[in-house]
């Protein structure tokens, strides 16, 4: 009895309380009960929160990590995928550069007829300094023609089959070229050399020679048009009981690296009767 | 390893040769060591002949001869007749005194790529192409002994592998 009586007078202290708080709050004064309310309450919640705090970071820290894992993902596939993308833009960037500077030489010398083709495979032996390429008599090509680039002269065509042909570089033993050096006029036959270089041959003792000088194709013997650049000279080689001089020249093409040619179709070469005889001959008679 | 391997590893082996030859091609002359690019055909014919005999590797010696007459620039069947040259001088190392030195797969190499080099160099002279031998002797053959002897070792646990695995099954009695 006393215990149904005491619980019935505090429920009705707490609906005092409520009922007291309500009418305070319509009032719109300060409210003393919530006050105290706060005044007691506070403190509690403070050190209640501050120990919940590191395990609301691990919890909040892991469903994090679950939902980054997720983005992570998605990102690395993005990366994947743009990364991809990159090398292809940048691919096309250099075969663009690359058909804006064959464009500009074919600009640049408008009576020549030129023709693009790919470097599709090189000789297997060591030996011998050869490149395959993706164009042939279909397309009009034809033995003895040049195959240069912007930067120069590669060589010329060897061997020809319907879809593809033999480049003969400039740098194989078999190779000769009239030149000419651009600063003195000083006439020779370059001469490829074993370890991709080449090699200037009879310069006359007379003319002046110096590492740095521009080597040009001369014209001479028919094979190749005036004026394209072969090489630059490395080093002079000079003795007096020598009628001639050499030079070892370095080409300015990257003989190794090359992705595409071009064929000049419009230059038709005069026949020689064997590779470079021919041209020795016009030399050593100009020497003389 | 059996040495009497079937035929079937030989008609395998040159077809592998084949791919090889094309891979020489347009692949490997892009790599340089000292200015020269490892000779595969010439490796994998030397393995084969360590690891399987002569009579083996002669038709692995035929087609990669073969392939790469027509990838080359050379005259037609110069690579070929030096390689076959190269398959049997190696071959030599089937007599026991020397199959059971150590070095001798690094002798062979040695051996088969100056026989292979020297007998190239002069069919090519024969058939008219110029060469300046001190030069090329200087500048590609030297450079290509340290090159394919480098490569050998890994060409030959390749070739070893390819034949340990193309092996026939023996015979169960039931």
């Amino acid at each position: 009895m006393n215990a149904l009586r005491s619980r019935a007078i505090v429920v009705i202290l707490i609906l005092a309380l409520i009922l007291a708080w309500m009418v305070l709050d319509q009032t719109g004064k300060p409210n003393p009960i919530r006050d105290t309310v706060s005044y007691v309450v506070s403190p509690v919640q403070y050190v209640l929160q501050r120990m919940a705090q590191p395990v609301i970071h691990v919890a909040g820290g892991v469903s994090h990590l679950l939902s980054q894992q997720k983005e992570n993902d998605q990102l690395r596939d993005e990366n994947s995928r743009l990364r991809n993308q990159i090398v292809l833009l940048q691919e096309a960037q250099i075969e663009n550069e690359t058909l804006r500077r064959q464009l500009n030489f074919k600009s640049a010398v408008p009576n020549y007829r030129l023709l693009s083709a790919e470097v599709i495979g090189r000789d297997p032996s060591n030996l011998l300094q050869y490149l395959i390429i993706d164009r042939g008599a279909a397309d009009e090509v034809e033995e003895g023609m040049p195959v240069i680039i912007d930067q120069g002269l590669v060589g010329r065509i060897s061997e020809v089959s319907t879809n593809s042909s033999k480049v003969m570089l400039i740098t194989d033993a078999s190779s000769s070229v009239g030149a000419i050096i651009q600063r003195t006029r000083a006439t020779g036959m370059v001469q490829g050399y074993p370890g991709h270089e080449l090699i200037m041959r009879y310069i006359p003792q007379g003319d002046t020679v110096a590492p740095g000088d521009l080597v040009l194709t001369s014209g001479l013997g028919g094979n190749f048009p005036k004026r394209l650049v072969i090489g630059q000279v490395a080093s002079v080689t000079q003795k007096d009981v020598e009628i001639f001089q050499e030079a070892r020249l370095v080409p300015l093409v990257n003989l190794h690296d090359l992705e595409s040619v071009m064929v000049l179709l419009s230059f038709a070469p005069e026949d020689a009767p064997a590779e470079g005889e021919a041209m020795e001959d016009e030399v050593v008679e100009s020497g003389q | 390893m059996n040495r009497g391997s079937s035929t079937i590893n030989a008609y395998v082996l040159a077809a592998l040769l084949a791919v090889v030859a094309l891979v020489q091609s347009t692949v490997i002359t892009r790599i340089r060591i000292f200015g020269v690019s490892p000779d595969l055909v010439l490796l994998f014919i030397v393995a084969t002949v360590l690891i399987g005999g002569a009579h083996e590797g002669l038709l692995v010696s035929l087609v990669g001869g073969v392939t790469t007459d027509i990838l080359s620039s050379a005259p037609f069947g110069l690579t070929t007749i030096s390689l076959v040259a190269v398959n049997y001088l190696v071959g030599l190392g089937e007599i026991n005194i020397f199959r059971t030195v150590r070095i001798w797969p690094y002798t062979a190499v040695i051996t088969a790529t100056l026989v292979y080099n020297g007998i190239f160099m002069l069919l090519l002279e024969i058939t008219g192409r110029e060469l300046l031998w001190g030069p090329t002797l200087w500048r590609v053959l030297a450079p290509s002994l340290f090159v394919n002897t480098l490569c050998m070792p890994f060409m030959y646990l390749l070739v070893y592998w390819l034949c340990s695995h193309m092996r026939p099954k023996p015979a169960e009695w039931e």
